[in-house]
């Protein structure tokens, strides 16, 4: 499991690879609270190299998420892969995360809503 | 005034009128009612009154029965004798008191003849009196009573008496038992007097009065009531008055005949209460309306009113704003609405309409700025409303300072007209005027030409002008340049100022300073300065003499004048008289001589003129300086004598005698002139004027007049022509110049931006005068003047080009356009357009050749390159593989090429420009219409001759056998449109045609070939397997597809002699028919060798050697052929030359590569093949294939290739083998898009078929990091037991779920053991998981809601539902102290979709 991070103007962008399982998610959360801490307000998660995602680490995007929501900020996921993306519809965590199809569609609606 | 104002006042007046409307009708209809009712009520108080009335007379009557049923009376009426009566008169009844008390004012017993047997009358106030007179006269009038005519009836009624009015009721007396005759009647009265009448009047409870008729004092409304009151009509009537109102009736007397008047009065209470109702319910009303009102205009005002107000603001607010864009709220869903929506669209349009706009307005704009010329637009009163950028820059002003500005008092008004100055000037139809204005500038004065075009509005009044200026200074400089150096010229040529030169007094004289005047000379002061005077400028013939005179000055140290000649610098002479001063020093040296000089030449010539006429002419002494010249009267004129003053012209008579003028003395252009002159001279015998030019010795040219005389001999033959010539050069100049400066000014005005120059008409051509936009060609006006344009500008074409263009200038007089090559400074050449006009002076002589030039360079590059594509077209066309030809609209021939002379036979010049139908005739041999006809005008019958004749648009298509057209006749294709011009005109019509003859003839043999092919690939396809066989432990699919009919490719399954399976797949060498049958034949081949053996080299090298033997040369088959063991799942195979097979692992879809070997079978006779062995493990897929796969094309010419064919294997490796072939196909089909399959395709997909049963068992500890673990063995048994990849992780993570379930809430972290055991049996994987943790059954727990809100949302629950979700089965016991889960997986089951909650 490895973490990469990047970011593009004022959004930050998060690129996690491999299994998202118990274990590794904790390293996640690890990652996710330190980037929350420094009030990165628009963080995107890509999740094009995650084929398995844990209800632990489902529980660790939903803990960011509440955390960015508390500073208004926001977090939007991409690249969902099938399996990830079941689960999601699953779980109806689909319908809590914004979701978009890749890394650029989501930088996009984040300028989109600069923009608004 | 506002709506909510209108409608407020609307609705005000609606109710107002409806409310007067109202009013009035209940005034109308309730007043009458009212009236009415009154009316009824007022008459029943009269009739109640009356019936008082007649109550009181009845009871009077009863009274009146008292007397008169008395046997007492009876017996004095019928004796008279008092005595009957007497008690009663002195006590009883008949005393005056008693009467007195029953209010009986009479009392009259009359007997039987009417006399008054017994009478009592009492008055008013009850005081016995004498029976009024009256009373004995009414009786006896009337002879008694009514009574009397009826002596039985009783009477009653009122009768008038003394003036009052007074009851009275009579009755017949009789006995008391009234069965006697009637005796006499009883009369009874009473007085109606006041107290009668208030009696009443409270018995009634009525407000009578009650009035005589004949009574004076009756009250007026008693009057007005009797005159209305007739006798014999209404006995009542009503009137009111004010609160009261009153009934009136008549009143009888006992006669019959009115005698009172009756008057009810009451209080109008009715009335009242009506109107008092009326007026409560029109209060009422008004306020209900006046409620409803004010609810309707609140209403109005929410609904409607505000809501316009607002949509108004906003429309307004928008106005205001420059952003049209911004829309209008959206309220609600009504018209309003629909308003806003519409004037939202409405907006959007305008802002689009209004960009376009903008953007046609900046691109107008643009145009217009990067004008030159400064426009100025301004309306009639004024007011600027448009300046263009070179305006602005022209006057140094902002474009924003001068908008709206008027041009009046401005700076402005000195350029502009106004339009109060242009009108008159101009109108509609010629709406320009052109002026000019001038300023001054820093660098001198700047003149613009403006033209100033008014714009009128459809009345044709005069709105706006538009003034376009451009600046024409260097125009104007020019101008004033040339007349400045006319002036000067002229100036110098009229007034030779004196010329002051200080010459030392040296031996050479030399000059110490010399006046600039001197320039008139040609020298320069400078050059002359430290010369000596006898070297440059005196006259070598002077020397000497100005010498000695110069001395003398010296000498003498006086002044002195002497006359001698100078040198000219161009070599001509002047006469000057000189005055020369000397200037002394202290000691009375002269140390210079200062001296005046002045051109004396006309002086001097004319004083020589005379001199040497007088001397020898005296005839010609008064024209001293004309030249007197003889000719012969013959051609050449040649000279007999000619006059010294010929020496103007620089020559020596001597030198002229016995020679002709036109060798070289007539300018040759003036020749013809003179030769006319001399021809009429000779006709005539008449004197001839001519004008014409004389060079002189120095070359310079004179203009001359000349007056011929022929001077005749006796017999009138002209033996000479005599001439008197006078120089009239001058008068010419300024003739021509005046006139070039004419035509220079008109040829500038002209043509402003082209380059104008004038050339001389010299060979040469030199300049004359070239215009400041030479410059653009690199060159300086002043580096052009006087230099010969031939060479310069012109270049060697250009010059003859122009040459010849003088040359036809001299001979039509006219100008004409003319293109060349002109020469640029930088030596390029750039195509110009001159507009080249002779000049000729009066005589028809051309003196300049003004031309306006311009750069066409692009413009003739344009025509170049189009006429170089006209011509290509025309190549094209010409050398077009394909037949053409062209007619135009009179069916003549334009276009026959080469093709076409090819196909037909008929050369194009033959045949070009040939009309009625001639081109039809190498086609069919006859005239008539071709296809090429039918496109400008149809031709029923002959259109169905085509084979497929279409009309599409202007274009006509169709195909034609011609069996009369070549050697076995010939199919035609042809078609044919229309030719059209730039403009869209049709001119004419094209056709192309087409031999199809021999692909016709093609086509033909090919459909036979294509049906013995589809015989051929029926028999083939019958070789190739119908099914896949059924082979223990393994899946089978398999596919040919073959490029055309008849494929080389084949697989075969063949049931081999120990009941393994022999597996074929091959590709022959080569294509169609002969491939079919090699295929045919290798299959055969193999087959035989399989009968009787199952070694697969053994096979190929016995194939190998039969096919070698008896294969056509270079036929060859690649084969592998391989023996599938169903029990040890192994493939023995040999290879033949074939590709290789891929093989993939089930557990990951790795790829592993067999090695390649072997020659294909028929290349070599006597080859071994090596055998190969495939070791398959559960779930391994082998793939055989043939070339045409891996080189399938797609359009860009790249192939599909090794790695796209794993690629699409590894994604489907678990899936059953037949899917896997499907996937490469499809793969296949949609890399190759929509090219055409160019090689056959055959794939063999072999798979071994999956484990049945797997089993696991293992403890762990209660520890995260054992998933990996558990992930790894369970994606290990998964695998091998043939689940998707899909479903091995949905186990994965279901195990992960429950296994992390029980580390949290089972143990709760602590340290315990967790056993797994993994089965796969039947299709089914079992996971159980056992842990020693308190019970806990997941499977009853209950689901949280995960439709919840990112608040809301539970943390728990999701690992139980995630395991719930992703297996197929979920069970749960507890035993011996155990929690045991158990997950299954169903491997044939679809997989899960993920459910989405409502939502």
């Amino acid at each position: 499991m490895q973490i990469s991070t990047k970011s593009k103007d004022d959004v930050y962008i998060i690129e996690i690879l491999g299994r998202m399982d118990s274990i590794s998610s904790k390293e996640i959360e690890a990652k996710l609270n330190d980037v929350i801490e420094h009030n990165k307000s628009k963080i995107i998660i890509d999740l094009a190299a995650v084929d398995y995602i844990s209800s632990v680490g489902l529980r660790v995007l939903l803990a960011a998420l509440k955390k960015q929501k508390e500073r208004d900020g926001s977090i939007r996921l991409a690249s969902l892969q099938p399996f990830v993306r079941d689960i999601f519809k699953m779980t109806g965590f689909d319908r809590i995360f914004s979701i978009s199809l890749d890394q650029e569609e989501a930088i996009d609606r984040f300028n989109d809503q600069v923009r608004i | 005034m506002n709506l909510r104002k209108k409608t407020l006042i609307v609705v005000g007046l609606f109710l107002a009128g409806l409310i007067l409307i109202l009013y009035a009708a209940s005034e109308l209809q309730l007043e009458s009612s009212f009236s009415d009712l009154e009316e009824r009520n007022a008459k029943v108080d009269v009739d109640r009154a009356l019936n008082a009335m007649s109550n009181e007379l009845t009871s009077l009557g009863d009274l009146a029965s008292f007397w008169s049923a008395r046997d007492d009376i009876y017996a004095f009426v019928t004796t008279k004798d008092i005595d009957y009566i007497n008690y009663s008169m002195s006590v009883g009844s008949l005393t005056n008191d008693s009467l007195n008390n029953i209010e009986i004012n009479l009392l009259l017993f009359l007997d039987a003849y009417g006399q008054i047997a017994f009478c009592r009358f009492l008055n008013v106030s009850g005081t016995p009196e004498e029976v009024p007179q009256d009373l004995i006269e009414q009786l006896s009038f009337y002879g008694f009573c009514p009574g009397c005519l009826d002596k039985k009836s009783q009477n009653e009624g009122i009768i008038l008496l003394s003036g009052q009015p007074m009851m009275i009721v009579t009755q017949p007396i009789t006995t008391r038992k009234k069965n006697s005759p009637i005796m006499g009647r009883v009369v009874l009265g009473r007085f109606l007097t006041e107290m009668e009448v208030d009696r009443l009047s409270e018995i009634a409870q009525l407000n009578l009065t009650i009035y005589p008729l004949d009574e004076p004092e009756m009250p007026e409304n008693f009057r007005q009531a009797l005159s209305q009151l007739s006798y014999d009509s209404s006995e009542f009537i009503v009137t009111r008055e004010g609160e009261i109102i009153a009934g009136y009736a008549l009143m009888a007397n006992i006669y019959g005949n009115p005698l009172m008047i009756l008057g009810v009065n009451a209080s109008r209470e009715i009335y009242r209460q009506g109107a008092q109702s009326r007026e409560s319910f029109m209060f009422l009303f008004s306020a209900a309306g006046f409620l409803f009102m004010i609810l309707t205009l609140i209403y109005l005002d929410r609904s409607v009113l505000s809501r316009l107000a607002n949509l108004t603001t906003s429309i307004a607010s928008i106005g205001r704003t420059p952003k049209i864009s911004a829309l209008l709220k959206v309220q609600g869903e009504d018209e309003l609405a629909d308003l806003a929506i519409s004037i939202n669209d409405m907006l959007v349009t305008l802002e689009n309409a209004h960009k376009d706009l903008v953007n046609s307005e900046k691109r107008y704009r643009g145009v217009v700025e990067d004008l030159p010329d400064l426009i100025c637009r301004y309306s009639y009163d004024g007011v600027i409303n448009f300046v263009s950028a070179s305006f602005c820059t022209f006057f140094f002003t902002g474009e924003q300072e001068i908008l709206g500005q008027k041009i009046d008092g401005s700076v402005l008004q000195r350029h502009l007209k106004s339009a109060q100055e242009l009108e008159g000037k101009i109108n509609e139809n010629y709406p320009t005027f052109t002026y000019e204005s001038q300023c001054k500038a820093s660098e001198g004065f700047r003149w613009i030409l403006w033209t100033g075009r008014g714009i009128f509005d459809q009345a044709g009044s005069l709105v706006e002008i538009q003034s376009v200026g451009r600046e024409i200074t260097s125009i104007r400089k020019a101008e004033e340049a040339l007349r400045e150096s006319e002036e000067r010229y002229h100036l110098l040529a009229e007034n030779m100022t004196d010329v002051i030169h200080l010459n030392a007094t040296d031996e050479n004289l030399s000059f110490v300073y010399v006046s600039p005047s001197i320039k008139q000379s040609g020298y320069n002061p400078v050059d002359l300065i430290g010369r000596s005077p006898f070297d440059t400028l005196i006259e070598s013939e002077d020397v000497a003499l100005v010498k000695s005179f110069l001395k003398r000055i010296i000498d003498s140290k006086k002044e002195d004048i002497i006359e001698y000649r100078i040198r000219m610098i161009d070599g001509s002479f002047v006469w000057v008289e000189t005055i020369a001063n000397p200037i002394l020093d202290e000691e009375g040296n002269a140390i210079y001589i200062a001296c005046t000089s002045r051109n004396i030449t006309e002086r001097k010539k004319a004083d020589e003129a005379r001199k040497k006429s007088e001397q020898r002419y005296q005839l010609l002494a008064e024209n001293m300086t004309d030249v007197i010249h003889l000719h012969t009267p013959d051609p050449d004129l040649t000279y007999v004598y000619i006059s010294p003053s010929i020496r103007q012209a620089g020559y020596e008579p001597s030198e002229l005698i016995g020679r002709s003028p036109f060798e070289k003395f007539f300018q040759s252009d003036d020749k013809e002139i003179i030769k006319q002159s001399l021809s009429r001279l000779l006709a005539t015998k008449g004197p001839e004027i001519t004008e014409y030019r004389v060079r002189s010795r120095n070359g310079s040219c004179i203009w001359v007049e000349t007056i011929s005389n022929p001077i005749l001999d006796r017999e009138g033959n002209v033996i000479y022509v005599a001439g008197s010539t006078r120089d009239i050069t001058q008068r010419k100049k300024a003739e021509a110049a005046r006139r070039e400066t004419e035509e220079r000014y008109l040829l500038l005005a002209e043509n402003m931006t082209d380059v104008i120059h004038l050339h001389t008409p010299d060979p040469e051509l030199r300049f004359a005068y070239v215009s400041p936009s030479i410059r653009i060609a690199g060159y300086e006006p002043s580096e052009l003047v006087g230099k010969p344009a031939i060479g310069l500008f012109f270049g060697p074409e250009g010059a003859e080009i122009i040459r010849q263009a003088l040359l036809r200038f001299l001979e039509t007089k006219r100008g004409e356009v003319i293109e060349y090559p002109a020469i640029m400074k930088d030596g390029s050449r750039r195509w110009v357009e001159t507009i080249s006009s002779p000049v000729f002076d009066r005589e028809g002589n051309l003196i300049y050749i003004a031309n306006s030039s311009r750069d066409i360079t692009s413009r003739k590059r344009a025509e170049e390159a189009l006429r170089e594509s006209q011509q290509q077209m025309a190549d094209i066309i010409s050398f077009l593989p394909e037949a053409i030809m062209a007619i135009d609209l009179n069916g003549k021939v334009m276009i026959w090429n080469q093709a076409m002379e090819t196909l037909t036979g008929v050369l194009a010049k033959d045949i070009l420009g040939k009309g009625d139908y001639e081109y039809s005739l190498p086609f069919y041999g006859c005239r008539r219409p071709i296809l090429v006809d039918m496109v400008l005008h149809p031709h029923e019958g002959w259109e169905a001759e085509y084979l497929g004749f279409k009309r599409e648009g202007t274009a006509v298509m169709g195909e034609v056998f011609i069996p009369t057209f070549g050697p076995h006749g010939s199919y035609l294709l042809a078609k044919a449109t229309a030719l059209c011009d730039e403009i869209g005109n049709t001119v004419g019509a094209i056709e192309s045609v087409r031999d199809m003859t021999e692909r016709r003839l093609i086509e033909q043999k090919l459909e036979r070939t294509r049906t013995e092919l589809h015989v051929a690939a029926e028999i083939q396809r019958s070789f190739i397997p119908k099914t896949t066989p059924d082979i223990a432990n393994f899946e089978v699919a398999a596919v040919t597809i073959p490029a055309m009919e008849v494929g080389g490719d084949f697989y075969d399954f063949i049931t081999l002699p120990h009941g393994d399976h022999g597996l074929v797949i091959a590709d022959v060498a080569g294509k169609s028919i002969p491939a079919a049958l090699f295929m045919a034949l290798s299959r055969m081949i193999i087959r035989a060798s399989a009968a009787h053996q199952s070694l697969a080299t053994e096979v190929l090298r016995n194939a190998n050697n039969m096919i070698a033997s008896d294969a056509t040369a270079g036929m060859f088959v690649t084969l592998l052929f391989g023996v599938l063991d169903g029990e040890a799942l192994t493939l023995r195979y040999a290879n033949a030359g074939h590709p290789t097979p891929l093989i993939f692992k089930s557990r990951d879809c790795s790829f592993e590569e067999e090695v390649a070997c072997g020659i294909a079978l028929g290349a070599k006779e006597g080859v071994s093949y090596e055998e190969q062995t495939i070791k398959f493990g559960p779930g391994d897929v082998a793939v055989f294939y043939t070339d045409g796969v891996t080189e399938a094309m797609n359009t860009k010419g790249e192939l599909f290739g090794m790695k796209r064919l794993i690629g699409a294997v590894s994604k489907t490796c678990q899936s059953p083998a037949e899917e896997i072939m499907s996937r490469i196909l499809e793969e296949v089909s949609a890399f190759r898009e929509d090219r055409e399959q160019n090689d056959d395709i055959t794939l063999v997909v072999l798979k071994a078929s999956p484990k049945s049963e797997e089993h696991a068992l293992f403890s762990v500890h209660s520890r995260d990091e054992e998933i990996p673990r558990l992930s790894q063995e369970l994606e290990g048994i998964m695998s091998r037991a043939g689940f998707s990849g899909k479903q091995i992780l949905d186990m994965q993570l279901a195990v992960e779920e429950a296994f992390i379930n029980i580390i949290r809430h089972g143990y709760h972290g602590a340290y315990g053991a967790v056993l797994i055991a993994m089965d796969f049996e039947e299709g089914r994987l079992k996971v159980k998981i056992e842990d020693d943790a308190p019970p806990f059954d997941p499977t009853k727990f209950q689901e949280p809601d995960f439709s919840a809100d990112l608040e809301e949302r539970p943390v728990g629950g999701l690992g139980i539902h995630l395991m719930r979700s992703l297996s197929d089965e979920m069970r749960y016991e507890y035993e011996n102290g155990k929690n045991r889960l158990t997950l299954i997986k169903i491997k044939d089951r679809p997989s899960i979709e993920p459910h989405q909650e409502a939502g």
